[in-house]
């Protein structure tokens, strides 16, 4: 065996040399982004990565590194942990209301509202998302930009369950009322609802209550400026009653898990299921062929100080960090995220795009479009309490609207149980 | 035989001794200083991951902090909020009745069983095997399992029932207040009772069968074999086993987080599953640092009192 000649030798330590020279310079021009975010799987997060590949394609020298979670780990303590830690994300995924105010007051979201006035870029949205309401600002300026609008109640319902008994959407509370006593009496579960943790209920909750008080009413007892008990409240909660009385729910409404309420609706163990606007892209992926369903909104409520036609929903998105070494680069991927075409493609994995005319675009669920419909032509937006408001107070709210809805607490004695335990919040 | 006293033997053994003779040499304070040494790095771990963490948990348990904010110093505000919160009062009593559940069809039963599978006859190591392998399954795992066995619709047990003509019984034995903790307690004795038994047969092993059949000389029935000797020379057994099942208790959180998380209507709720709950859904990190103080103290507080009153009973001192 030969030795290599000296002159091969060293042509390969140049090679090597200037190999790791080049990727050392291209390493310091790319700029990393990182976006933390809830999606471990689905349609939209397939989306979501096409997206991502293709600004790689349109921007070489910016790489987005995602940190996804579940759901419950990063609302529970992962964005917390992250954003106290000495590198947080670029951009995170939000939920509009309480949080992103509080994101804004401790100082962690950069106000966005500049970036958005520039080139017409806020204009690309629609008008609702520009709203406390809807949770993406904070006072007149906006710290959240929204990637999708979730309706967080509707009643779902089994359209063959419905025709069977000759039952159509009902229009108004009592009309509402029957067909849960029809269906009763035929030995059909009228509404299966998993509400082990409250908040499927608890949002449901939220929306009759605010129909029947009025937002205002409802805004000032959840900001704990009012007690909850009180005649409006009472009446709000006697509708809970009623569907207690009426025997509206499933008997293990109690200790049923929201996911698994949900397959037994898609299994025909109920004949309506209050949830929100996330059962369209459930339905696909565990309902059972040739299942057939459809929705309505929270019938007119008489007499209700609130809007009857408003509906309960809000707007998540992204908020970019205060503290990001790259704040051009993360809007200049946000700006791409929401560009016509790629919302286009977000709107057929399913979401409720916010930019104007994606909706209309694209090839949606039939499903998807009317919800749409529903959230464009309503009057009223009712944030939902666990999102709109502080978590403490939202959950024990729940809890009283829980506790009447299950037969256990009269509408008076539930509100007197809501206050007292308000009373023990600082 | 005359025991020496405690100070005799500990002077003899050359420990404690509170007199040093007079002018004692360096080479001595050095020693000393060796001890010390080599205890360090134990001390040192000890101090950094559980003196530090838990002098942190009393420091958040005097503030209301969310885990983001800076912590505010509120005094005993907690500790008010907490002998006020029904919720909490409430998960004591819970988690008492579990540990008296717990006991029954874990440590009685376990007991039981040691017995009846004592015999080295053909089968029962099989038996005995089997009785103990659902110790082999975590905890979470058997929770989510037994959450489908005792499902409403489709549970294993309400079809059972429907299947032998007694679909009236069927019953959402999770989502009613009444039925809750009966199923929970159901199924940590279906997991633990199998360890119990395996602590007793170890006992059972040692107690001399010259006993047993001193007893039947003297025409003791089984029963009687039982109550007069095997009961209590398993009396030291039995303490560990009720201890490990009390403390134990207090731990339980898993079984709950995964059956009932807590519910329907705090019905399961234990102080675990309402700390996590306040801490971490609610981020009340403040409030829920003062009921892990309380929870500790009360653990502490009750394996104390039960230690030295099972001490004063039985424990032999020389």
């Amino acid at each position: 065996m030969h030795a290599p000649p000296l002159r091969t030798l060293r042509h390969l330590a140049t090679a090597l040399l200037a190999t790791l020279l080049i990727g050392a310079v291209a390493a310091q021009n790319v700029v990393e982004i990182s976006v933390a975010h809830t999606m471990t799987g689905g349609a939209h997060r397939d989306a979501f990565d096409r997206i991502i590949e293709a600004f790689h394609e349109a921007h070489p020298t910016i790489r987005i590194r995602q940190i996804p979670q579940d759901m419950e780990i990063y609302q529970d303590t992962g964005l917390i942990a992250m954003l106290q830690s000495n590198d947080p994300p670029d951009i995170w995924f939000q939920w509009g209301g309480d949080l992103v105010r509080r994101d804004a007051e401790l100082g962690f979201a950069l106000d966005l509202t500049d970036y958005l006035a520039q080139d017409g870029w806020g204009d690309s949205f629609l008008d609702a998302s520009w709203s406390e309401g809807t949770g993406t600002m904070v006072g007149d300026r906006i710290f959240m930009m929204p990637y999708a609008f979730d309706v967080t109640t509707v009643l779902w319902y089994n359209t063959d369950i419905f025709a069977e008994h000759g039952l159509s959407e009902p229009e108004t509370w009592d009309e509402f009322l029957d067909i849960v006593r029809t269906l009763r009496a035929a030995g059909v579960t009228p509404i299966i609802l998993g509400n082990q943790q409250f908040w499927p209920l608890g949002n449901w909750a939220g929306h009759i209550t605010a129909r029947v008080v009025g937002m205002d009413l409802f805004d000032k007892a959840l900001s704990l400026e009012v007690p909850f008990n009180q005649p409006a409240f009472e009446e709000a909660f006697q509708r809970f009653a009623e569907l207690a009385e009426a025997q509206a729910f499933n008997r293990d409404l109690a200790g049923l898990g929201a996911s698994e309420s949900m397959a037994a609706f898609f299994q025909g163990a109920g004949a309506m299921h209050p949830i929100g606007s996330w059962l369209i892209s459930n339905a696909f992926s565990s309902a059972p062929d040739g299942f057939s369903y459809d929705a309505f909104n929270t019938p007119v409520i008489a007499g209700g100080a609130g809007d009857p036609q408003s509906i309960i929903g809000l707007a998540t998105g992204f908020e970019v960090s205060s503290r990001s070494a790259h704040v051009d680069e993360a809007i200049t991927f946000l700006r791409f995220f929401t560009s016509f075409d790629h919302q286009v493609a977000w709107a057929e994995a399913g979401r409720f795009s916010p930019i104007e005319g994606a909706m209309a675009a694209a090839d949606i669920d039939v499903h998807n479009k009317a919800l749409a419909e529903l959230f464009l032509d309503a009057n009223e937006l009712v944030p939902p309490p666990d999102t709109g408001y502080p978590v403490e107070i939202a959950d024990i709210f729940y809890q009283g609207a829980a506790l009447v809805a299950g037969g256990l607490r009269s509408p008076a004695a539930a509100l007197a149980w809501i206050d007292e335990q308000l009373a023990l919040v600082r | 035989m005359a025991f020496p006293s405690r100070a005799r033997a500990r002077s003899e053994v050359g420990f404690g001794s509170d007199r040093r003779p007079a002018g004692a040499s360096r080479a001595a304070r050095l020693e000393d200083a060796q001890k010390y040494l080599f205890v360090l790095p134990a001390l040192v771990l000890f101090a950094t991951f559980v003196l530090l963490p838990l002098a942190s948990a009393v420091y958040y348990s005097f503030t209301v902090w969310d885990g983001l904010r800076t912590p505010e110093w509120v005094g005993w505000w907690n500790y008010v909020r907490a002998w006020n919160d029904s919720v909490h009062v409430r998960s004591y009593l819970n988690v008492g009745v579990y540990i008296a559940g717990t006991l029954v069809v874990e440590v009685a039963f376990g007991l039981l069983m040691a017995v009846l599978l004592a015999s080295n006859r053909r089968g029962f190591g099989f038996m005995r095997g089997l009785f103990f392998s659902p110790m082999v399954l975590s905890m979470v795992a058997a929770g989510l399992l037994w959450t489908y066995v005792y499902d409403y619709r489709r549970g294993l047990l309400n079809e059972g029932l429907r299947a032998v003509g007694l679909g009236g019984w069927a019953h959402p034995w999770l989502s009613d207040g009444a039925t809750a903790m009966l199923a929970v307690i159901v199924v940590s004795g279906w997991k633990y009772a199998g360890f119990y038994m395996i602590i007793f047969l170890a006992a059972l092993r040692r107690i001399p069968q010259s006993l047993y059949e001193a007893a039947m000389l003297d025409g003791a029935t089984p029963l009687q074999r039982f109550a007069h000797v095997t009961l209590p020379l398993l009396r030291e057994t039995t303490i560990v086993a009720v201890l490990l099942c009390v403390t134990g208790g207090f731990a339980a959180f898993d079984l709950f987080f995964t059956m009932t998380n807590g519910g329907p209507f705090n019905a399961t709720e234990i102080p675990t599953t309402w700390i996590v709950k306040q801490a971490f859904d609610r981020h009340n990190m403040g409030y829920g640092a003062a009921l892990t103080v309380v929870m500790t103290v009360v653990v502490g507080v009750v394996s104390l009192a039960y230690l030295l009153a099972t001490r004063r009973r039985h424990a032999v001192e020389y």
